[in-house]
């Protein structure tokens, strides 16, 4: 288990080794945001306590993003093999999964059939 | 939309996939206004997102076209500085961009469109790349060879278009036993047309029938005159091949059905359709098999009336069975093929604002979610809840306006008003059919009284919308009667959200009361708790303008006189939660605290005033969600949030605290959560943090800040918090927090473990 301090930043890093020999979650604690790899091996004691830690930390997701696409000809593009579209939102980049959506709503208009 | 990619620092005008041909890696490549471009790779622990990995600076101007062709790693970027720049984007072992080629266009015009593939045949993999923007003339450019330096070579002027061409794309002819190439180019002069590009001599095609009355007139521009050039030892010829026409207006994009089985076009036109062309198996002659979108427009009808006003995207989902388009409103229709039927079937799809976001307010009870742009409109934005599933969807456009929109409140859950770019500031009544749909997709029960009215209508050329047959004689006495009669022809009761041409048409509020008073844009809005008084404010810099303004909800009237004490533009107002105080911020750094009168609850008078509260000016103010106490934050450009609390005579400060850049919107849980109050704080930057403040010794402490690859891009111009009732509170594990921001986006962001 290490805590970075963040270099002087006041903002820090957290590493948790989740069990021996599996995986280690990385926490930045500024944003409280986890991301998971490799494999390694650490104590379990350790382990525990930072796991309560950390499963008690604030946590953000989105919900829900309403944003309009820029009226240009070219800011959109379909991707054949993913199913993503992405496209121009001001000075953003959206990406949407329409297919996603229709599979949803075919669903719902057979379950009213 | 899943996820908003941050990276870019002005408008993004163009967007391709492309993948490594030799690692197979994907990426996604931007271009924009800023003059770079961004090549973003897809995340491989999340396959759904991409994160920027380079940015290719180079360009002068905006850069307006990006190519990619399958197999090559070649990809090319037009600007507004009137050249074409060849890149190599390579991912084996590391990635490597390198700008290989600069093409100057001669003679100088802009490039709009580009189209790259490869020429088959050849040796080195040849690549022709073809070039059209603010010139009449299609350009072809060769390459011999994709794999060393290509060394694009201008081969070819293909003329006929007689405006500029906004498109081009590259397809495989099916059709010919032959591996040609189809190219489609299309142009303002509201034409398509179709190019062969073949290997080996030009073949010689059908000669056109010069009395063929469809093409009368039209004759001298129509060549078949065949364009030959040599490409990696191999010769190449192309030859005009057929004229697409029936649009009406220009034409923004075309694209081939990526399903190889089909020879189709798709193009999106100005003239509010999108239309997919065919070969017509037994002539061979290219029509419209299908057209989508207003096929007849009204005469002088404006978006504001529900036209579409131009499509400006068109693209074909990868199966080749769905199509989307990009509308002026910035809304994405969705049309699916239904195989058995053999019909497009319109399909609902996603909104949102295309100019800055800058505000947005729940429904008193947490019911929908309203936000309001300066693209002069307002939106409800509600959760659609079905089986184990919930989604959220924009529910209602209640004001399409010929102001931009500046501040909202609620009045209630049928009423809000707004105030814009004007004098003046609206009401709005919620129309029935609304309140069934919401009621009957997501669930949002309220008093459906009978005298809601129906949904308005904005008269062609008019201003403000009216309730639909106000102009009629009113038919009294007979409620439920009555409003079914007068219901407009297509019902909005469905089963999924409505689709957006019903939104811009008939999902409108009818205007309910006009709030005259202020001299100067609106800036400001608050409405009490109690729903009985509304507090406004304008654009000001003078004492005599810089008041606040109060109206009484049950007759409309201002309340005379105004309050004053600031010297320039109130930025936000806030009542206390019982309403006994009012508070307002300025940009003259100065906030002040009106109390109302115990003998006429109507009147306000100066309290306490601060005229230093901040070193900066001060552009949000909310109050603690308490009564015992008395405790607000203001939000200073100054980087700081102060939290005041009330003393004998005054207010002073308890608790700075100290954010990164200039604050811009502050706003409180509306309810005290575990003996703390939580706070949420929005900069300019664009970065959104929570914060929790004791309730007893008011002292801060940071919880979360959202993290900038998921948080807005530019200021945050209001933050909300779902409401939630006081006697859940404590056992909630996650609270909502809508966020508005001037980088167009409205969202809604879920907060867990706020408190551990």
């Amino acid at each position: 288990v290490k805590v970075d301090d963040g270099g002087g930043e006041g903002l820090g890093r957290i590493i948790l080794i989740d069990k021996p020999d599996s995986t280690i979650i990385f926490c930045d604690a500024a944003t409280a945001l986890f991301s998971a790899t490799t494999i390694f091996s650490a104590d379990t004691t350790e382990t525990s306590k930072l796991a309560q830690v950390l499963a008690s930390m604030a946590s953000v997701t989105t919900d829900y993003i309403s944003v309009g696409g820029n009226r240009h000809p070219g800011a959109a593009d379909w991707d054949v093999q993913s199913g993503v579209l992405a496209f121009g939102a001001d000075n953003n980049v959206a990406l949407w999964e329409p297919l996603v959506w229709s599979i949803e709503c075919s669903g719902i208009a057979l379950a009213i059939l | 939309v899943y996820a908003l990619l941050v990276g870019h620092s002005d408008k993004v005008s163009v967007v391709r996939f492309y993948t490594c041909p030799a690692s197979g890696t994907k990426f996604l490549v931007t271009g924009s206004v800023d003059r770079t471009i961004k090549v973003w790779k897809q995340q491989e622990d999340d396959p759904r997102n991409y994160k920027q990995v380079a940015s290719l600076e180079g360009h002068e101007g905006s850069v307006n076209a990006i190519a990619v062709a399958e197999g090559t790693d070649i990809v090319a970027s037009g600007a507004a500085d009137g050249t074409v720049r060849i890149w190599r984007i390579r991912a084996q072992d590391e990635l490597k961009c390198e700008s290989v080629e600069t093409i100057t266009m001669k003679p100088r015009f802009f490039p709009l469109t580009l189209a790259l593939r490869v020429l088959e045949g050849g040796n080195g993999k040849p690549l022709v790349l073809a070039v059209a923007g603010t010139a009449t003339s299609v350009q072809i450019y060769a390459a011999e060879s994709s794999i060393d330096k290509p060394n694009f070579q201008r081969r070819a002027v293909l003329s006929g278009h007689e405006a500029w061409v906004r498109s081009l794309s590259f397809t495989q002819d099916i059709q010919g036993k032959t591996k040609d190439l189809l190219l489609a180019s299309a142009s303002q002069d509201k034409y398509i047309r179709l190019w062969r590009l073949c290997k080996g001599e030009a073949q010689v095609s059908a000669t056109i029938d010069e009395d063929d009355p469809l093409l009368g007139g039209m004759e001298p521009t129509l060549s078949n005159k065949a364009h030959e050039f040599k490409a990696a030892g191999s010769k190449y010829s192309i030859t005009f091949e057929a004229l697409l026409f029936g649009n009406e207006d220009w034409i923004y994009t075309t694209a081939w059905n990526p399903d190889p089985a089909k020879s189709q076009l798709l193009t999106a036109s100005a003239d509010n359709t999108i239309t997919i062309w065919e070969q017509d198996p037994a002539s061979g002659v290219w029509v419209s098999g299908e057209r989508m979108g207003e096929i007849s427009t009204q005469k002088g009808s404006t978006t504001a009336t529900g036209s579409a006003g131009g499509f400006w995207i068109g693209l074909w989902s990868p199966d080749g069975k769905q199509v989307v388009s990009l509308g002026r409103t910035g809304s994405w229709r969705v049309w699916q093929h239904d195989s058995e039927a053999d019909i497009w079937v319109q399909k609902f799809g996603i909104s949102g604002h295309v100019r800055s976001a800058n505000g947005v307010q729940w429904e008193p009870s947490g019911g929908y979610l309203l936000s309001t742009s300066a693209d002069q409109t307002t939106r409800l934005h509600a959760q659609w809840l079905r089986d184990d599933k919930s989604s959220w969807h924009e529910f209602s456009r209640p004001q399409i306006h010929g102001y931009d929109l500046n501040c909202i409140d609620t009045l209630g859950p049928g009423q809000f008003v707004s105030g814009a770019d004007e004098k003046l500031l609206r009401v709005f009544n919620e129309p029935k059919q609304i309140a069934e749909l919401l009621e009957k997709l997501t669930g949002f029960r309220q008093a459906i009284e009978g005298d809601m009215p129906d949904t308005a209508e904005i008269p062609v050329l008019g201003l403000s919308n009216k309730a639909q047959g106000d102009e009629a004689p009113v038919e009294e006495n007979e409620d439920s009667n009555g409003a079914a009669l007068s219901a407009p022809a297509t019902s909005l009761l469905t089963d999924s959200p409505p689709l957006e041409d019903q939104l811009s048409r008939y999902t409108l509020w009818p205007e309910h009361e006009k709030l005259y008073g202020h001299g100067y844009e609106i800036s400001a809005v608050a409405v009490s708790h109690d729903r009985t008084i509304i507090a406004t404010a304008c654009k000001a810099s003078s004492v005599d303008h810089a008041v606040i303004r109060l109206y009484d909800t049950s007759d409309w009237h201002e309340i005379k006189p105004s309050l004053t004490a600031h010297s320039l533009t109130i930025t936000d107002l806030s009542f206390s939660d019982d309403d006994k105080f009012l508070l307002s911020v300025g940009r003259d750094r100065q906030w002040a605290v009106f109390a109302r009168s115990e003998q006429d609850p109507t009147t306000f008078s100066s309290w306490s005033t601060n005229p230093k509260g901040h070193s900066r000016m001060i552009l949000g103010a909310a109050w603690a969600p308490t009564t015992t106490d008395r405790i607000f934050a203001t939000a200073g450009r100054d980087k700081s949030v102060k939290i005041w609390q009330k003393t004998d005579d005054a207010f002073a400060c308890k608790t700075t605290i100290a954010l990164t850049s200039a604050v811009s919107a502050v706003a409180f849980l509306p309810t005290p959560y575990k003996n703390n109050f939580i706070l949420a704080a929005g900069e300019d930057s664009g970065a959104v943090s929570i914060h929790k403040i004791a309730t007893d010794s008011l002292e801060a402490q940071h919880i979360v800040t959202i993290d900038p690859l998921i948080a807005p891009s530019k200021t945050i111009t209001q933050l909300s918090w779902r409401p939630v009732p006081a006697t859940e509170v404590d056992s909630r594990t996650h609270f909502e927090l809508a966020v508005a921001s001037e980088d167009t986006s409205a969202r809604i962001y879920a907060i867990s473990n706020i408190l551990s």
